[in-house]
């Protein structure tokens, strides 16, 4: 069943969220762009759902925290740091990408054994997706099918209609929260409109990494040249790997808590790219040399991740190009590697 | 193992019994589990140890798989987890994971000759082989263990070479890289594949394991096919830095492979393709 709500009444539909025990998370509007944050109730008139990029990738930011504290060591006893399983949070207006980088998060955390933090907050986590209205020149969602429209793995989903918004339930929590929400159930029109502003979205992608046997062709090309050449570029900085929805390395280290005197082991995120990730004892490095480092992001993105769990890493979302200081882009690697640019 | 939660991160205590020095760096750690349950394990499997403030490190648990309540994980001093371990006493507790990983294809070798290779601390992992092997003598054919450190001092478990000698149709080798002045020394001198020599392999039914620095294992591994082993018999138990050891960290990971899970013990045929498994 699908339904219609008037943009004017966005944040009466807030307040009603909010109204189920819900944390709302939405997008708000900040100095150079949106960005998602907590909407108390006296503050749902500034959730802004008109937007193409979000910096940081929400969900990921969510389910697993740049640091999280996993265990409190007190007086000769270990206790888990769990989330509270009784936080309901929804995530209002989150696109395709980042919902379908979360399903393939899902595929690494509920591998058993299961991580249970993971678990927690994504049981906990109501999903209200909003399919794209827009795009700019880093989006290559379509390579992989992971947008500019969702077919599954949210609770709810919207679609911009210029000035309404189609909502379509995908689970049974979705259902639940509106039944008591009134809303006009939507025409064929609504569906139609919804149909031809996603095909718009998908002319829109300029962006493209063809996928057809790509992962013969990256181990055909673990010793190309091309590793060496990227290293005369990239800067090692990480931040590819901080902002990609996707990645999901960790380190673990223990602290002294002052004030408490316990110890806590916490999880800070990781990433490949970064001089100390394959670090061993005695000053060994596995990827000592950047050529190797950036051979292990592209790969596991491409490649590797096929053969772990079953689907390509990459949600073709463009924040890894965006954000590159040393203007490295992935597609393009992609496409030198298959002859497609010279 | 059980600890009470289901949490994978969390760590069950485990008692000091006994410390025994291998080498003025080296020791060897025997504990107890203080929930009174075994820590079930199988050769080449290792367990994650914590130094609550300190951290976390994987060890190789190096007992004999037999003895059921007691198990042993030989540190070397040689980063901050190590060097506070170092000062652990009888009586001392810290944490343990595990075990974890895939063990050495102790059942898929069954009638096989075994050469087992060992350099520096790459015993560790080797020495519940041996046990192993010990209590199921029938199970086997010859046994050639090739043990190779820096200088005499360095070699751990030193006080069970005789009992190993001991052992129906096997044969212990060792060999150093230098012999200090003044120091007694009756075996071999040079690197660990020279004591190939002493052994005369039936390639088919021969099967290797090897455990060692890097640069010693890509020695080893490319003499073993040159002398023509099969490289689906010959196996590496390969050292990484985990934060989780079940998976999810991502920093064991060689090419699609987890080190944690998938290994740390590899055949030659798995490891040929993957980048960056050698330093």
């Amino acid at each position: 069943m699908a339904f219609v709500l008037k943009k004017d009444e966005l944040s009466h539909f807030c307040r009603h969220i909010i109204s189920k025990g819900y944390s709302l998370f939405a997008p708000v509007k900040g100095k150079f762009r949106n960005t998602f944050k907590k909407i108390s109730e006296n503050r749902v008139e500034e959730v802004s759902l008109d937007y193409v990029r979000i910096t940081m990738p929400p969900l990921k930011t969510l389910l697993m925290p740049p640091r999280e504290i996993l265990l409190r060591i007190r007086e000769g006893k270990v206790e888990e740091v769990l989330p509270n399983p009784e936080d309901k949070i929804a995530m209002l207006g989150v696109h395709p990408c980042d919902v379908n980088a979360t399903n393939l998060l899902e595929r690494v955390y509920m591998d058993r054994p299961k991580d249970p933090y993971f678990e927690a907050r994504r049981k906990s986590l109501l999903i209200m997706a909003l399919n794209c209205k827009s795009a700019d020149e880093y989006c290559f969602c379509t390579s992989f099918g992971t947008g500019p429209s969702l077919e599954e793995g949210f609770d709810l989903l919207l679609t911009d209609l210029g000035d309404r918004f189609l909502i379509e339930a995908g689970s049974r929590k979705g259902s639940e929260l509106i039944e008591d929400f009134y809303m006009s159930k939507a025409s064929s029109t609504d569906i139609m409109e919804k149909d031809e502003s996603i095909r718009r979205v998908k002319g829109m992608i300029k962006r493209h990494v063809n996928t057809a046997g790509l992962q013969r062709i990256m181990t055909g090309a673990l010793y190309n040249p091309i590793w060496n050449e990227l290293a005369g570029k990239c800067i090692g900085c990480g931040a590819c790997n901080m902002i990609c929805p996707t990645c999901f390395c960790f380190n673990v280290i223990d602290e002294p808590e002052l004030d408490s005197g316990s110890i806590i082991r916490a999880r800070t995120w990781d990433g490949c790219l970064l001089w100390e990730y394959a670090e061993v004892a005695l000053g060994g490095n596995f990827r000592k040399d950047l050529s190797a480092r950036i051979r292990q992001f592209v790969n596991h993105k491409m490649n590797y991740w096929l053969n772990q769990y079953g689907a390509l890493g990459c949600v073709g979302c463009g924040r890894c190009i965006e954000q590159c200081p040393a203007k490295i882009d992935i597609t393009s690697i992609v496409a030198m590697l298959r002859g497609e640019l010279l | 193992m059980s600890n009470g939660f289901e949490n994978p991160y969390v760590p069950a205590f485990a008692k000091v019994i006994d410390v025994r020095d291998e080498n003025p760096t080296t020791k060897t750690f025997r504990l107890k589990m203080l929930n009174g349950e075994a820590l079930r394990f199988r050769p080449g499997q290792f367990d994650i140890i914590s130094y609550f403030g300190v951290g976390e490190s994987a060890f190789s648990i190096c007992s004999s798989p037999e003895e059921k309540d007691v198990f042993e994980n030989t540190v070397r001093k040689v980063g901050r987890v190590t060097t506070a371990l170092f000062n652990l006493k009888p009586g001392d507790t810290l944490g343990v994971r595990g075990p974890y990983g895939k063990p050495w294809p102790l059942e898929k070798v069954v009638g096989n000759d075994l050469i087992l290779i060992a350099g520096g601390m790459g015993l560790a992992p080797l020495r519940p082989v041996i046990h192993y092997i010990a209590k199921h003598r029938d199970l086997y054919g010859a046994l050639d263990i090739l043990y190779g450190a820096r200088i005499p001092r360095d070699m751990i478990y030193a006080y069970e070479f005789e009992s190993w000698r001991n052992i129906p149709n096997t044969r212990l080798y060792l060999t150093v890289d230098y012999v200090p002045p003044n120091v007694k020394w009756e075996h071999d001198v040079g690197v660990v594949t020279e004591l190939l020599k002493y052994v005369k392999p039936r390639m088919r039914y021969t099967s290797v394991f090897v455990c060692g620095p890097e640069v010693m294992m890509k020695f080893t591994a490319q003499l073993l096919l040159r002398i023509g082993f099969y490289p689906s018999e010959v196996f590496l138990s390969l050292e990484r830095r985990m934060k989780c050891g079940i998976g999810k960290c991502g920093h064991c990971q060689i090419g699609y492979k987890y080190v944690c899970k998938d290994g740390p013990v590899f055949n030659l045929e798995e490891i040929g393709l993957l980048p960056d498994v050698i330093e």
